[in-house]
């Protein structure tokens, strides 16, 4: 009985089930946190797991804020850059906040969990670079300053949306002061454009047309707000109003082309300095950038002109993204420009094209998960799993799941300009982001597809070789190396463009000549090599190793010893062996 | 002596051309050497002292700093206070790494305008309508090579990229082998080499062509070591990025030219952030490789949401208006190389096609292609003789560049001046095919008839250049060295000699105050181009119960609109505003709070409110635009 206890009590650290554990750091995961509170989750992180993760500044924001990559890995068992690495972020859009809490969870739940044999088998070979907060200023601003759902996307470098000179001058306006911005109707008897529901005086619907000159006694007048400019145009210059996720170099083109993109690439200091980080990072074999909303697994190209992305890789990106699907109820997995819309210098999609990574982006919740039905499809896009589709419905389940705490209902307002309005709507902390009791939900579904991605990252081996004698003290030593996981050391985009540095096979040893060398075509029939001109040691090779592929190579030596063989490359481990 | 013109007529061409200018030297009693080779220290302290010299007039505004920690500083010139606004002209030199000599065309520029501020009215004028940004040097680490020794052009300054692919990054760059103190070509033989020597010069390599039989003997690549052993001579230089490819209009992804993102060169996103930061700028000319004048640009007009990429033309109203600048250009005895280099990733392409800017691009000199065998030209030849060619410029890039191999099929006859452009055509194609036919004046040809190979475009450049040999005791060396044995470390026997750097592109010390004249003339014409906008006509029409109709004109009367098509198109360009301020008392009745404008056809747009008040006092139209900043007009009534 003691010993059934004892048993129980020393698995310690992550619930994977519900009994019996208890984490080293608690961390209450129904709620989202500001900026200061996400560095301090990490930071009780570190100094509970200090071996195991750590963090550097690579720039500031706009507002100075720091810009942080926590690494997570085991140094014990080998040097980071030897490894290969899972890039991880979230929250580039400063309201999708909860890939900030995604990253998190994922750090949390990789150290609870170190000693699990499949946990422990990743941090023992691969690397994990986190980055809650691309955006910090933008989460900042939209967890303290009035907003709703989908404003503080931006950054907030000023910036003159109206073209008449002045920066940020006419932003939403909170006008009742009670930290979201919503939204304004005005009672006009006789003259409206909708009427009010009879059963529900928070709902207003359309009157539909009709021949008889009839009204509504209401009309919706627009987001919260005044002209603060004087120009005629509410809210229509906010702080900020670009988009960090249209900066990034692969098919970048300018904001006529794609709106928020700025004037050149990486123009703002977050995305720069991340961009100079990555570079760095020869060993980054896969990617995830964390979004909302919508329920998808997102893969590129995100603009038709690209063409399609190379068939060997997309066998690799169609493996693991159909895998999520299953793993993430109602997410779909999609490429973006077919299935989505035009992105132009999208951050995932540079992953893939301008570094050659396996790169996703995973656009957090959708109402779907709250519904449990799948959308209709009759009803337009953002009616989630709502049956009739339509605000009335989500306004309802809010009045059931949270007591209605989710919507403001109208009030009454002096307005300057409009006179006697309703200010009233959903809060900036629904739609976009789950009620509190599915936040954990979200979050651990993804988390655990991310360790999935990262499982895939490659794995070298080499199977025993085979030494003939030729006679004449030559030898031929033939070796099989392998990769075992579906990503290829090197991906098509990679080799196709020449990004980083080609994998290389290596043979040599004390008092042994390597006469000749290369690639072997025909598994069977050993002298079809592709030889090496020179240095038939050294061989080098554009494609890598491919997706659970294998690589044969023929080396002819002479002379005695040793020899050693072995394989180098930018993202997977090295590997070598001793043929005596 | 300078014989200077009649006021009055000095007044009134002002406006249309330059006024006429004197046919020898400047006013300045002193003969100072113009348009000097400055090496980056002496550059920087000719504009400082500039600066403070001509306070009044010049502020030395810095740019950025280069990736080797070179300063890149431009000279702001404007007279009198800056209010109300004026349009801005940003002129860039030094972009492309070889062309240090157009820093001192700038400077030029400078000097010349501070000399004629006081005496030529056109001058004047433009010092006070206009403000100029002139940078003569946006890519100083490159410049600095032509200063180096041993010499070399150098065009890539940026990122490495382990370009043969061999896990070691720079290691086999140019090398003075024969050391003479400069960097040259090397040819050596080779069965697998796709060169031949031109059969009507045979100084000058063409690249052998196949289908007429033509079987490649020789390798040709920059002077240097094969120092990887991997029989690539010269493949992997030490930096790969080039600044002028570093921008974002059409920069091509993975080409290593072209840097692992676009503005990733410091220089290229400092040039950048100043266009970005001026907005007054209302047009930017360019001193490199491009050019623009030669001949109509391309015209595509699109409709399509998609990016018109500069490579594909531009609207058709922008090629017209730029067509009408090579026009005037020509005019004032200028000259143009058409430019067979892509401006794709430049910070040429960028102002245009990204930031909607009008985008002037001179080459402000080459080698003539239409020198005549045995012809001996003087030293300082008269303006306009050089003529424009449509040859390739040599391709810089130090791995395994060549020279230019136009193949001679495709030919054009040199352009002359515009008046006799056509008949100077036909007249040099029958002169050529009659001296082909009659074989005189070419040495070393063996052909007779029709069917003579025509020279090419590096052959031309050879007579040029035989004719115009260094001046005796000058330190300019001769432009091409003969091709001289010796023996390669790693290659063996190889020849090394060709055109020499900087031969390609540095006009003689003696037709350099003559290019800055014309070009300088340009820029003053350009001055009179800008759109300008002003308000005028701003009055009132009493309609009785206190009721006013109010109506203003938004006038520009320059040769170029407000906005190009393509910077209508990119939205870059912040358009010109109107409104109406009423005044105490007044309030709008009727009309648009605020009138953007962006184009309008014909010089005037006309606007109109209905104001009720019980007077005009206080009243005002306002304008704001970038380059005139706000200007503020007090309505009065209609006369």
């Amino acid at each position: 009985m003691i010993a059934a206890v004892l048993a129980f009590a020393i698995q310690g650290g992550f619930p994977h089930t519900p009994v019996g554990h208890t984490p080293k750091v608690e961390i209450v995961w129904n709620r989202l946190y500001d900026e200061p509170e996400i560095h301090a989750h990490f930071e009780r992180l570190e100094k509970a797991f200090p071996d195991l993760l750590r963090h550097e500044e690579i720039g500031r924001s706009t507002e100075n804020r720091t810009l942080r990559v926590y690494t997570l890995s085991d140094r014990s068992t080998g040097p980071d850059a030897d490894k290969p690495a899972m890039w991880i972020d979230g929250n580039v859009h400063g309201n999708e906040v909860q890939g900030g809490e995604a990253v998190l969870y994922t750090a949390w739940y990789l150290l609870e969990n170190r000693a699990e044999p499949k946990v422990k088998e990743l941090l023992d070979g691969s690397v994990f670079l986190l980055m809650p907060m691309v955006n910090p200023d933008g989460r900042a601003h939209w967890f303290q300053m009035a907003h709703d759902s989908s404003s503080s996307r931006t950054g907030v470098m000023p910036l003159d949306d109206d073209g008449d000179g002045r920066l940020d001058e006419d932003p939403p306006n909170d006008l009742d002061g009670d930290g979201h911005i919503t939204q304004m109707r005005k009672y006009v008897p006789g003259k409206g454009t909708h009427r009010q529901d009879p059963d529900d005086p928070r709902l207003l619907t359309p009157v539909p047309a009709n021949d008889e000159g009839r009204r509504g006694d209401w009309i919706m007048v627009g987001e919260e707000g005044i002209d603060d400019d004087g120009d005629g145009r509410i809210n229509e210059d906010e702080v900020g109003g670009y988009d960090m996720n249209r900066a990034w170099p692969s098919m970048w083109e300018p904001e006529h082309i794609q709106g928020g993109a700025g004037p050149y690439p990486l123009y703002w200091p977050e995305t720069r300095a991340i961009a100079r980080y990555m570079i760095e990072q020869k060993n980054i074999a896969a990617l995830q950038s964390f979004h909302n909303a919508g329920g998808m697994i997102l893969r590129g190209p995100g603009a038709e002109p690209f063409g399609e992305y190379e068939r060997d890789d997309v066998r690799v990106f169609d493996e693991i993204g159909k895998t999520g699907e299953k793993m993430l109820p109602f997410y779909r997995y999609m490429v973006i420009w077919k299935d989505l819309y035009t992105v132009y210098g999208g951050f995932a999609t540079w992953g893939y094209e301008g570094l050659g990574i396996i790169s996703f982006t995973n656009e957090l919740w959708n109402s779907e998960q709250l519904t449990g039905r799948a959308r209709d499809p009759a009803a337009g896009p953002g009616s989630g799993g709502f049956p009739g589709g339509g605000r009335g419905d989500r306004i309802a389940l809010d009045d059931k799941l949270m007591l209605g705490s989710g919507y403001i209902d109208w009030h009454p307002f002096e307005h300057p300009f409009y006179g006697a309005v309703e200010i009233g709507g959903f809060r900036k902390d629904t739609g976009r982001v789950p009620p509190s009791f599915m936040i954990e939900e979200m979050i651990a579904r993804n988390a655990l597809f991310s360790l999935e991605h990262a499982r895939n990252m490659p794995v070298v081996r080499i199977d025993a070789p085979e030494v003939t004698d030729m006679g004449g003290g030559l030898k031929a030593i033939d070796v099989v190396f392998r990769n075992l996981h579906a990503i290829p050391t090197r991906t098509a985009r990679a080799a196709d463009k020449k990004i980083g540095a080609p994998d290389v096979f290596t043979c040599s040893g004390k008092g042994v000549t390597v006469v000749a060398g290369g690639f072997r075509t025909d598994r069977w029939r050993p002298e079809r090599i592709e030889l090496a001109e020179r240095d038939p040691g050294r061989l080098l090779r554009e494609r890598g190793i491919g997706s659970r592929g294998e690589v044969r190579v023929r080396w002819l030596v002479s002379g005695t010893g040793p020899v050693h063989v072995g394989w180098s490359g930018e993202k997977a481990r090295d590997v070598q062996i001793e043929i005596p | 002596m300078r014989r200077a013109l009649p006021f009055t007529l000095a007044a009134a061409l002002c406006c249309v051309i330059p006024a006429a200018r004197p046919a020898a030297a400047q006013a300045d009693p002193v003969a100072v050497q113009r348009v000097e080779l400055l090496d980056h220290a002496k550059l920087t302290d000719a504009m400082q002292s500039f600066a403070r010299e001509h306070a009044e007039i010049a502020t030395l505004v810095p740019v950025g700093t280069s990736r080797g920690g070179r300063r890149i500083d431009a000279l702001r010139l404007a007279r009198g206070s800056a209010a109300p606004g004026r349009p801005a002209i940003l002129v860039v030199a030094n972009i492309d790494g070889p062309l240090a000599w157009t820093s001192g065309l700038v400077l030029d520029h400078a000097q010349s305008l501070v000399a004629r501020a006081a005496t030529d009215p056109a001058v004047g004028t433009l010092l006070d309508t206009t403000t100029l940004y002139l940078v003569p040097r946006a890519n100083p680490d490159a410049a600095e090579a032509r200063f180096a020794a041993p010499l070399a052009e150098v065009t890539a300054t940026g990122v490495d990229v382990d370009t043969d692919r061999d896990g070691r990054s720079g290691e086999d760059g140019p090398a003075d082998l024969d050391g003479d103190g400069r960097i040259e070509w090397m040819r050596w033989e080779d069965p697998d080499g796709e060169w031949i020597e031109d059969p009507t010069e045979p100084r000058a390599l063409l690249k052998a062509d196949r289908s007429k039989g033509q079987i490649g003997r020789w390798r040709l690549a920059r002077e240097a070591r094969d120092a990887d052993a991997d029989e690539e001579v010269g493949e992997d230089p030490p930096h790969d990025a080039v600044v002028n490819r570093n921008f974002a209009a059409g920069w091509q992804e993975h080409a290593p030219e072209a840097g692992r993102f676009a503005t990733e060169e410091p220089e290229a996103r400092a040039l950048a952030d100043f266009v970005l930061l001026h907005k007054d700028i209302a047009l930017v000319l360019t001193y490199g490789e491009l050019d623009n004048l030669a001949e109509k640009p391309k015209a595509k007009d699109d409709r399509a949401r998609r990016s018109i990429l500069p490579n594909d033309g531009i609207p058709g109203d922008d090629a017209e208006l730029l067509a009408e600048i090579g026009r005037r250009w020509k005019a004032l005895g200028g000259t143009s190389t058409k430019s067979a280099a892509k401006d794709a990733g430049t910070f040429q392409a960028w102002v245009q096609a990204h930031r909607g800017l009008w985008t002037v691009n001179l080459s402000p000199w080459s080698i003539p292609l239409d020198a005549k065998k045995g012809d001996e030209k003087k030293s300082d030849e008269k303006p306009g003789d050089e003529k424009a060619a449509d040859d390739k410029p040599i391709d810089r890039k130090p791995a395994g560049a060549k020279p230019a191999d136009a193949k001679p099929a495709e030919e054009k006859p040199a352009e002359e001046k515009p008046a006799e452009e056509k008949r100077g055509e036909e007249k040099r194609g029958e002169e050529k095919r009659a001296e082909e036919k009659r074989g005189e004046g070419r040495k070393g040809d063996a052909k007779k008839g029709d069917d003579a190979p025509k020279p090419s475009d590096d052959a031309k450049r050879l007579i040029w250049i035989d004719a115009h040999p260094a001046p005796a005791g000058s330190s300019a060396w001769s432009a091409w060295s003969a091709w001289t044995a010796f023996r390669h470390p790693e290659l063996g026997p190889v020849e090394i000699g060709g055109f020499q750097p900087y031969a390609l592109v540095e006009p003689p010390e003696s037709e350099r105050a003559a290019i800055a004249d014309r070009t300088l003339d340009l820029l003053i014409a350009l001055c009179s181009m800008v759109p300008r906008a002003t308000l005028v006509d701003v009055e009132a029409k009493d309609l009785g119960a206190g009721t006013w109709r109010i109506k203003a004109s938004l006038e520009n009367k320059s040769l170029l609109p407000l906005q190009s098509a393509l910077g209508r198109r990119t939205g870059a360009l912040r358009a010109a505003r109107v409104h109406l301020e009423p005044g105490p008392g007044a309030k709008m009745i009727a009309g648009a709070r605020e009138t953007p404008v962006s184009e309008f056809p014909g010089s005037r747009f006309e606007i109109e409110w209905l104001l009720q008040a019980p007077s005009l006092t206080g009243t005002v139209v306002v304008l704001d635009t970038d380059s005139a900043g706000t200007v503020r007009v007090p309505v009065e009534v209609a006369r």
